[in-house]
């Protein structure tokens, strides 16, 4: 089971939010009583729930934090038109 | 007169029947007319009117055979206007569809004239209009016409409808390759433009700086679309293609911006697929991967491949490649909490979730190793850990032999192994666990899970130019040994050439000799306690040694009692090993009872012999000099025994008293103070008084 999908929250879920989560997905009824209940129980536990932050989440935005300027290709916008058709194919038809 | 008119008309209807009957309507309808014109009846004209038209038909199939003659030559407009013709009686469908195909045809023919023609004043895009109908008055499908079309409307900047016919063309030559590539550079499709022109192979500067301009647009595309945060498959997709494709497209600073586009695009659209649960899609762009394997990129790996391992066992193995090292990655961990003593909580939690997962798989083929695998790995790794998770340097180095030999780093790990011998317990624990890091490594892994042929590959399968070091030679005489061991406990006879490498390895690992000596003694099979005794006795000969001695000693009495209870020794044969035996060990208490045993069984079989034969003397002085009671025993009851007899006998008085004394006599040499020895002696008294008396 993956806690995470099953009371709809983000990893860095607080443990508030964990609760108000549990009352909205109760609301929902998509899942069990009991799903939902080992859901919490699993997420309110420190160790219980970074083992499942590991498995079922995924962030990535660390790698990207330092890529995100890309200078080299700056002046290489706009139009293609003044890439002119070369002759040296057009007996190769 | 008139009679004869009337005969002339009678002869010529006859002749013109007779000409109609037999086919020939020209004649036929010549006679009739000639007819007629003496004679108007109605069945005359009408006669004629079926001459006239069986003419017409017969007109018309000749026009057939010249139009299909004409066609033949390929004079086109010759037979269209011969088809016409005959059509124009015959009426017939199939007539009616040659005469369309031909007027197609000629359409086509002169279409195509006309297309040249206007491709020749530089008209391209009438040229393609041209192109277009002499295509389609042949059905539509001519390739050759296809292309020229594409190629005119590519002259003529049509480039979307020009590159629609493309993409239907095989394109086999460069010239409509090139074409295609450059509408599509020009419609913005970059990246499908050099992958259109990635073949050509055409020597020519300018055709090279025009794919330099495309990729730089590719480029600059892509950075677009990172600005704009959107489609990051293809910023991914495209920035590989560029970093995998021809150096000379780029600078260097515009390759380093595409190695950032690539990893920026990849991480983010893993991210898309994680949410969709796209994991096979995931492992996809992990296996291609270039550039360094972070830690984030192991634990990604790792959970990918758990994911994927939840429905499929052969996932396992993978899985099992990148998970220990994810979850013992210090940067890793940091994630799991604030709190350093956490982080082995959760890897226990970690550890144990994966220990579950394989053994949901435990009955496939699949999981049925991963956990013995997955014991060793955490037990190396946790190794590992123990002296690098203090040091500074060298943190990426905490990983399980599988990543090691998948990132090609297994020798810096062995380096680092070998700098820190001193941190091992002792040589035996620092080898194995080196050796399991080494190109040995996999054998034995098959070795813990008792794949005893498998893991014999290892004495064939290492390739001769190998470097060997000292873990190597380890795991060579380990897998050496234990193969050796199955197969004398499985009833090889012929073992010892796998225990030559024995000696040295039991100055090792003295934990070794003890199982082999345990074995030894534990062996139950007495007809393959040779095998055993071979073994024990060529270690000792190599490397004496006081476990071995003793196991040897055992070993020899245990065979030579079992063949000796097997009928397959006498007595003799059995005191010489059993000899040999109490020589390698007089401690070996089964040796020594069985000498025991064999000595009073061989002096008995003599005495009871000497009693058989009657010969006291012989049977007295084996009882007196035998070292064992046992035997003394057995003669003092042979003399009870005879005492009995002779009382129980009708004898004379004095024959009985005289064999008694002779009884009494040998007796008294072997020992006197013996119960029958005193009856013997009573009696004897007993009867000298009353003789006296």
């Amino acid at each position: 089971m993956n806690p995470y999908k099953i009371l709809n929250v983000d990893a860095d879920v607080t443990q508030k939010e964990i609760i108000q989560a549990v009352t909205r997905a109760m609301r929902e009824k998509r899942y069990s009583g009991r799903e939902l209940a080992q859901a919490q129980k699993i997420l309110l536990d420190p160790i219980s729930g970074a083992a499942q932050r590991f498995l079922h989440c995924v962030d990535l935005s660390r790698i990207r934090q330092s890529l995100e300027r890309i200078e080299a290709f700056e002046s290489n916008r706009g139009p293609i038109s003044d890439l002119t058709r070369l002759s040296i194919f057009d007996e190769d038809a | 007169m008139k009679k004869k008119k009337e005969k002339n008309i009678e002869s010529i209807l006859a002749r013109a029947e007779k000409f109609f009957l037999d086919g020939n309507f020209s004649l036929a309808m010549k006679e009739f007319e000639t007819a007629q014109k003496k004679l108007t009846r109605g069945d005359i004209a009408a006669k004629i009117a079926c001459c006239r038209k069986a003419l017409k038909t017969d007109n018309a199939k000749q026009l057939v055979k010249k139009a299909r003659k004409a066609e033949k030559k390929g004079d086109l407009g010759r037979a269209l206007k011969c088809f016409q013709q005959a059509n124009a009686v015959l009426n017939e469908a199939w007539i009616a569809q040659r005469i369309e195909n031909f007027k197609w045809q000629l359409t086509g023919r002169d279409a195509v004239s006309l297309a040249k023609a206007a491709e020749a004043a530089g008209d391209l895009l009438r040229a393609a209009t041209c192109y277009a109908k002499a295509c389609d008055a042949r059905g539509g499908t001519s390739e050759p016409l296809l292309l020229k079309r594409a190629r005119c409307l590519v002259g003529a900047g049509r480039y979307a409808e020009a590159v629609d016919i493309f993409k239907t063309l095989p394109l086999t030559k460069a010239g409509g390759r090139y074409d295609y590539g450059f509408a599509l550079a020009q419609m913005g499709c970059f990246s499908q433009c050099l992958r259109v022109w990635e073949d050509l192979e055409v020597n020519d500067d300018r055709f090279a700086e025009q794919k330099r301009v495309v990729a730089r647009r590719l480029g600059a595309h892509l950075v677009d679309c990172l600005k704009r945060k959107d489609d990051y498959a293809s910023i991914y997709r495209d920035a590989f293609y560029l970093l995998k494709t021809d150096d000379a497209l780029l600078t260097p600073d515009q390759r380093r911006s595409v190695e950032n586009l690539y990893a920026y695009g990849r991480s983010a659209w893993i991210e898309e697929l994680w949410e969709a649960e796209e994991f096979e899609a995931i492992s996809d762009i992990l296996t291609t991967a270039t550039g360094p394997l972070t830690p984030a990129l192991v634990a990604l790996n790792a959970k990918v491949w758990f994911k994927m391992a939840e429905d499929d066992g052969r996932r396992l193995h993978t899985m099992l490649i990148y998970w220990l090292p994810a979850i013992y990655s210090p940067s890793i961990a940091e994630s799991f909490s604030g709190s350093i003593g956490e982080w082995q909580k959760v890897r226990q939690k970690l550890i144990a979730m994966a220990e579950n997962l394989i053994k949901k798989h435990d009955d496939t083929r699949y999981g049925g190793r991963a956990l013995t695998n997955f014991t060793i790995d955490k037990e190396l790794i946790q190794t590992l850990a123990a002296f690098l998770e203090n040091q500074e340097k060298d943190v990426d180095l905490i990983c399980t032999p599988g990543l090691a030999a998948h990132l090609g780093r297994s020798d810096e790990v062995l380096s680092l192994i070998s700098a820190n011998e001193a941190f091992f317990e002792n040589k035996q624990q620092y080898l194995e666990f080196g050796a399991h890091y080494t190109a040995a490594g996999n054998y034995l892994y098959r070795l813990k899970n008792n794949a005893y042929e498998e893991a014999a590959g290892l004495l064939t399968d290492l390739q001769p130019d190998l470097e060997r070091d000292e873990f190597i030679d380890y795991a060579m005489q380990l897998i050496s040994f234990e193969y050796g061991l199955h197969r004398l406990e499985n009833g090889d006879t012929q073992t010892i050439r796998y225990f030559q490498s024995t000696p040295a390895l039991f100055d090792i690992a003295p934990a070794l000799e003890r199982k082999l000596t345990q074995k030894a003694l534990a062996f139950e099979a007495w007809d393959l306690l040779k095998s055993f005794e071979d073994v024990l006795f060529y270690i000792h000969n190599e490397r004496p040694s006081k476990a071995v001695r003793k196991a040897l000693s055992l070993v020899m009495a245990r065979r030579a009692v079992a063949m000796s209870n097997n009928g397959q020794s006498n007595p003799k044969a059995l005191k010489g090993i059993v000899n040999k035996a109490l020589k390698l060990d007089p401690e070996n208490e089964m040796a020594t009872g069985v000498i025991q045993d064999t000595v009073v069984h061989f002096e008995m079989k003599a005495m009871y012999t000497a009693f058989k034969r009657q010969k006291m003397g012989k049977a007295s002085r084996i009882a007196r000099e035998s070292e064992y009671d046992e035997v003394r025993d057995h003669y003092f009851g042979f003399i009870e025994e005879s005492f009995d007899q002779i009382m129980a006998n009708d004898w004379e008085r004095e024959e009985k008293l005289m064999m008694i004394n002779d009884l009494y006599k040998w007796g008294t040499t072997v020992g006197a103070l013996q119960p029958i020895m005193d009856r013997l002696e009573i009696h004897l008294n007993m009867n000298q008084s009353m003789v006296n008396g």
